[in-house]
């Protein structure tokens, strides 16, 4: 085999398994971490007032593309708790810098077990559309679950740097359905 | 080239190939640990650049924090949840925008030790500050308070060997700064400050 054609195939394959390696990596990249509930199925208060509640509730479960329909994940509506449990809120947390703020409040290894999910209303309450404040409660829900910021699609509500795509994508949804 | 020499050199090349995909993987790990972030925001601005970054905020400041007192406790609308917050107390060092050389900055921030001497610990803004070291801090000034207020995650280096260390190096708006030179980075900030 001649020089020229053996260096050839070379970059082809190089090309190759570069590219085949990227999305593996940009995919696993919006991962938060190691974070999971122990499975699909997770106890769910929804501690939202107003319209935050029902901001929740589509977020979480009634809108077609919430996180509970979409994606495997279960949420049995429950009372606050500390094992199992997403809990979510709303409040006036002052001016903080953020709109929303996701914690896992405690976790055995990877597994969480009380998540919170907070929406600051000093700031959502003037001058954020409805479409903004359920972008932030998806996203912040959507870390509880497990999954990081992604900034390299817009369709999700899990980009930072927008606050106008309310929904998980599907590429969250193949993510969290890889997790549980 | 025999048809060996050819064979082994495509095996090489797809190592390397897939040796460079791995090694950016683990520039961003999917772990099988817990990761040391377990706290996120959405915040109220995130910036594209960091000429931007600069433009935006209140004050730049390279100071050293010397001590940390509990703050205000704020709770949920519904009253059940409780979100303590602490007041850091900076000594300014080198003041960049907005503060001069020995000015005191008081910035609030969510999490460290309530009234009652329990910790609660929140890292999405980088985690608490370490008292007796330095850093590079871009704030802004609360409309409903008396404190500053880190901006967003861009907004903190720690002053680690004379070098700048980002709370998200790979971010566009941090990577220009973080890993340089303290004096060389702050230079370059009080360049960009003087030109707007």
């Amino acid at each position: 085999m001649n020089l020229r054609r053996a260096l050839f195939i070379w970059a082809m394959v190089l090309s190759i398994t570069i590219g085949l390696g990227l999305p593996v990596s940009t995919w696993a990249s919006h991962r938060w971490g190691c974070w999971k509930y122990a499975d699909y199925s997770i106890n769910w208060y929804n501690g939202g007032t107003g319209d935050y509640y029902n901001i929740y509730n589509e977020e979480a479960k009634t809108d077609s593309n919430a996180w509970s329909p979409y994606t495997d994940i279960f949420l049995n509506p429950t009372g606050a708790g500390t094992t199992d449990h997403a809990n979510a809120y709303n409040g006036f947390y002052g001016s903080t810098g953020w709109l929303g703020l996701a914690e896992i409040r405690s976790a055995s290894g990877c597994t969480v077990l009380n998540g919170r999910a907070r929406l600051n209303q000093s700031y959502l309450d003037s001058g954020y559309t409805r479409t903004n404040k359920k972008h932030v409660a998806c996203q912040e829900v959507g870390h509880l679950f497990g999954l990081h910021h992604n900034t390299t699609e817009t369709n999700t509500c899990m980009n930072d740097r927008i606050l106008t795509a309310p929904q998980p994508n599907a590429h969250d949804q193949s993510l969290i359905n890889s997790i549980y | 080239m025999t048809r060996k020499t050819f064979w082994i050199g495509t095996i090489i090349v797809a190592l390397c190939g897939l040796s460079v995909s791995a090694a950016i993987g683990l520039r961003h790990p999917a772990t099988s640990q817990p990761t040391e972030q377990f706290s996120a925001a959405a915040w109220k601005e995130k910036y594209r650049t960091t000429d931007e970054l600069i433009k935006r905020v209140d004050g730049i400041v390279l100071a050293q924090a010397v001590a940390a007192q509990p703050g205000r406790v704020a709770y949920s609308a519904n009253g059940e949840d409780a979100l303590p917050f602490e007041v850091v107390e900076f000594r300014v060092v080198d003041g960049i925008k907005n503060f001069k050389t020995g000015d005191q900055v008081f910035v609030e921030r969510a999490g460290g030790t309530d009234s009652e001497g329990n910790r609660h610990v929140l890292n999405f803004d980088g985690g608490d500050f370490e008292m007796g070291n330095t850093y590079l801090l871009f704030v802004k000034r609360q409309e409903d308070g008396p404190y500053y207020y880190q901006v967003n995650d861009q907004g903190r280096f720690q002053v680690e060997g004379g070098s700048l260390k980002a709370v998200m190096p790979d971010d566009e708006v941090t990577a220009p700064l973080h890993g340089r030179q303290v004096r060389e980075a702050v230079a370059t900030v009080k360049q960009k400050v003087k030109e707007k």
